[in-house]
């Protein structure tokens, strides 16, 4: 007899075929490696915050500390900085990355704050240095929150807080660089520019596939047309005024000179928008190909890496120029005058060469060797793309970074002459840039050519970094060379990029050398993309 | 759609793809099968413009490989063996990138990619960074890439490979619909997945084409393995003129019993007759056995043997 507690089960004759696919549950979904390496950085990098913090308190309070100075005490901060930075990158635990959240909009409204605040001063006194530094740091840690974020409100919130700056900013800059010539240099400037990289930002995280993103772009662009048209139109009375044909007739006699230097800055940032705008939304494979690219550099820590060590370096290398050429060695006190050509012995040194030297093999060396060896190549040839736009993008996407890379360069000049006030022939420089866009064209072509002949980054770096220091040599060996009269010595003053720098930094810009470097470009782009199509003829 | 001639790839001395032939129609679904080293992949990447071929030729859509490459690339998914991708990107992001790269409009953008999440089951990862994917994740990512700008043809490297059990139904379900407008062209080493989507099946061998069938046409005919004791030659001869036997091929063991594998015209049962005709002329079986052959009975066929057009040659 059956025990009462059992009972056999009835088949309720319903057969088993109303399959329906269960609710995923396979452990298909990888665990992100523990973020090991990024928690180490951020335990570092807040102690040395809360160190060099404390440092900076003391100094502000007055009281002036014998071990740590201020410079010691900025330069841990901003190191600590970085290494909370990464932290908050690298780790997307829930805890982690809206803690770095809040701590972005905290940082954000106090440098919001503190940027419109008249403290002791005029409005907008403490936009520089507080404002804008607290404003940049908010951005950043806002920028690796939003990457990690999952929920897309919390996401959406924390863009649109990072674009509403970016608005601001750029309004402000615009309408009261419009207004006020002594408002526009330098916080309208600041502010124009500031505003630009937070509303890039905005942009580019939100990506202009969503309608919110689109039109915020148009919007840019529409701002930065407008404030260009707009300096446009007031620098224009008096550069007619000028023309024979005004001038005869005492037409807009009494139009005062705007172009220089409020017309071109405004003109120039509302250029810069509005060139944002159309590479945010345009369409074109190049362009498209050329936004991954600079992605994939600010995505990875290599870009930050680099700008940050040449930084770094700049800064370093800046306070021994200043000591050595610009203070008297007897008494430490600044020298009167500036000893000219002080842009010539700026760059034309060992440190800044050696720099360039460094940069191009990094920047390029896994543009295509990288690409070739994970086969995502293979996924862009089937695409219907072609092979010219990838080296083509590629190279874009480098070279911009190149030129980003020397910006603190630049930026130390600016402070030597706007705070030091230190006035100096500033032409050399801008005939520098000119040449440096160019050979530095050619050298990054050269590396995108090393990094299309191989699947190893590091095979890439070492060809490009050999090359480089030729070049280098180059200029060395035709130093030695006795008769300037040799065919050799000639040839060498010709390919010899020094030489072209040393020109430039006395003030000469030799415009057929210039094509000799396009040239040298477009040589090794078309190589590249010949070596790409290559898989076709073997 | 897909138009195949002579198509024949050397890299260096290496005869990868030799003289390869085939059509396939609008709507149909074709498998390449093959050993590792075959030739499928090579000839899927020569059908993708990736590679050009050494002689010969193919159309898709009716643009020709070599001298149409942007038109054949605009209207294909490809899906490679290990679907390279950016790890520093995000699922949505690349896919919004791969639309952007295969000409999407930003409107239609949003509507593809979204019913590729949903399609590819991949929506609860997509603000994940791909380089933190499993397998079967990147395999669906690959596929929902393919997918994603809505192509007449689709050539799918091992779309199955690395997924579980349950992503695989899913996948081939997925595939089967697809078909139904679009042709598609793929490649397994997992037979039983050829039998549940494909129409007609392509085996690649040592870079010949070694089989082209439907999978209609390799069902229809069965078996019949029959073990005689008595003389090979004789029992051969019988079995071969026996009405419904298409071909016989004996293997004689050593203590005078011949085993012989008779293929059939039809899937009529056939034991009963044959056993009649071997009786009457006085001989025993020792067994009997009528079965359909499989496609992997099929391909390992083929696969066992050398060169396969020598041998038939032969």
């Amino acid at each position: 007899m059956s025990s009462k507690a059992i009972r056999e089960k009835k088949d309720d004759g319903r057969p088993a075929y109303h399959w329906t696919t269960p609710a995923e549950l396979s452990p298909s979904l990888t665990r992100d490696a523990e973020p090991t390496g990024p928690r180490l950085f951020g335990a570092v990098g807040l102690a040395l915050v809360v160190f060099g913090g404390v440092a900076l308190l003391v100094h502000l309070s007055g009281r002036t500390s014998s071990w740590v100075g201020p410079t010691w005490g900025g330069l841990a901060t901003l190191a600590g900085l970085g290494g909370l930075l990464l932290h908050a990158a690298g780790d997307s635990d829930l805890q982690i990355r809206r803690a770095y959240m809040s701590f972005a909009y905290l940082v954000l409204a106090l440098g919001a704050l503190l940027s419109v605040v008249p403290y002791k001063g005029p409005a907008f006194g403490l936009f520089l240095p507080y404002g804008l530094c607290l404003l940049l740091v908010g951005l950043l840690f806002q920028m690796a929150f939003v990457r990690n974020e999952v929920e897309a409100k919390t996401r959406d919130y924390a863009l649109y807080a990072l674009g509403g700056v970016g608005a601001l900013l750029a309004l402000a800059g615009f309408v009261g660089g419009n207004i006020s010539t002594s408002f526009l240099l330098p916080n309208g400037l600041l502010m124009v520019a500031a505003g630009f990289v937070f509303l890039w930002a905005f942009v580019g995280l939100k990506g202009v596939t969503d309608d919110t993103g689109y039109y915020a772009a148009l919007g840019v662009g529409a701002l930065g047309a407008l404030a260009a048209l707009l300096a446009l139109a007031r620098s224009m009375p008096h550069i007619l005024s000028q023309t024979d044909a005004f001038a005869r007739r005492g037409w807009l006699a009494g139009s005062a000179p705007y172009l220089m230097p409020n017309g071109l800055v405004l003109l120039g940032g509302g250029l810069a928008y509005l060139a944002l705008a159309l590479f945010m939304t345009s369409e074109r494979p190049f362009v498209i190909m050329t936004r991954r690219q600079l992605g994939a550099y600010f995505y990875s820590p290599i870009a930050y890496f680099m700008l940050l060590l040449f930084a770094l370096v700049a800064c370093l290398y800046f306070g021994q120029f200043v000591g050595d050429r610009l203070l008297d060695p007897m008494t430490n006190r600044p020298k009167t005058g500036v000893p000219e050509p002080i842009i010539l012995s700026y760059f034309f040194s060992l440190i800044p060469i050696f720099c360039l030297v460094f940069v191009v093999p990094v920047l390029t060396m896994n543009l295509l060797s990288e690409e070739n060896r994970s086969g995502t190549l293979e996924m862009t040839l089937t695409a219907p793309q072609e092979e010219t736009t990838i080296v083509l993008s590629k190279f874009a996407a480098a070279l911009f970074l190149f030129m980003m890379t020397w910006v603190p360069w630049g930026l130390f000049l600016v402070a030597l002459r706007v705070g030091g006030g230190n006035p100096f022939d500033y032409q050399p420089f801008l005939a520098w840039l000119i040449v440096l866009l160019f050979t530095g064209a050619g050298f990054v072509s050269m590396g995108v050519f090393f990094s299309s002949l191989t699947k190893n980054q590091l095979t890439a770096a070492v060809f490009t970094f050999v090359g480089m220091l030729l070049l280098v040599v180059l200029f060395l060996a035709k130093q030695q060379m006795t008769s300037q009269d040799a065919l050799w010595y000639k040839v060498f003053s010709r390919v010899s990029f020094l030489d072209l720098w040393l020109e430039a930094l006395d003030g000469k810009l030799a415009v057929s050398q210039l094509f000799y470097h396009l040239s040298v470009t477009v040589f090794w782009l078309f190589l590249s993309v010949k070596v790409l199509e290559s898989r076709k003829w073997r | 759609m897909i138009e195949v001639k002579n198509l024949t790839k050397y890299f260096g001395p290496v005869l990868a793809v030799d003289c390869v032939s085939f059509n396939v129609a609008r709507g149909e679904i074709v498998g390449l099968l093959g050993l590792n080293g075959a030739g499928k992949t090579t000839t899927m990447r020569i059908l993708t413009t990736y590679l050009p071929a050494t002689s010969g030729g193919a159309a898709l859509a009716g643009f020709d490989v070599r001298t149409q490459s942007l038109d054949v690339r605009k209207r294909i998914g490809y899906l490679p063996e290990n679907v390279p991708l950016y790890p520093e990107m995000r699922v949505e992001e690349y896919l919004d990138y791969r639309s952007k790269l295969k000409g999407l409009g930003r409107k239609d953008r949003q509507t593809r990619i979204d019913y590729c999440l949903g399609r590819c089951r991949i929506r609860e990862v997509r603000r994940r960074l791909l380089g933190t994917l499993s397998k079967g994740y990147r395999q669906r990512v690959g596929l929902a890439d393919a997918m994603v700008a809505d192509p007449a043809i689709l050539i799918l490297d091992e779309p199955t490979a690395g997924l579980d059990p349950v992503q695989i139904r899913e996948t081939l379900a997925l595939i089967k619909e697809l078909g139904a407008s679009r042709t598609i062209l793929l490649s397994t080493h997992i037979l039983s997945e050829i039998e549940e989507v494909c129409d007609r099946i392509m085996i690649i061998h040592r870079g010949r084409l070694a089989s082209d069938k439907k999978i209609a046409d390799l069902e229809m005919t069965d078996t019949v393995f029959v073990e005689v004791h008595g003389p090979n030659d004789r029992v051969v001869e019988v079995l071969r003129t026996t009405d419904g036997v298409d071909g016989v091929q004996a293997r004689p063991f050593g203590d005078g019993v011949v085993a012989c594998e008779v293929t059939l015209r039809n899937r009529d049962d056939m034991r009963e007759a044959i056993a009649q005709r071997i009786t009457r002329n006085g001989w025993t079986i020792r067994s009997l056995d009528q079965r359909r052959k499989k496609i992997e009975e099929h391909f390992m066929d083929i696969v066992s043997t050398g060169d396969p057009l020598r041998d038939k040659a032969g």
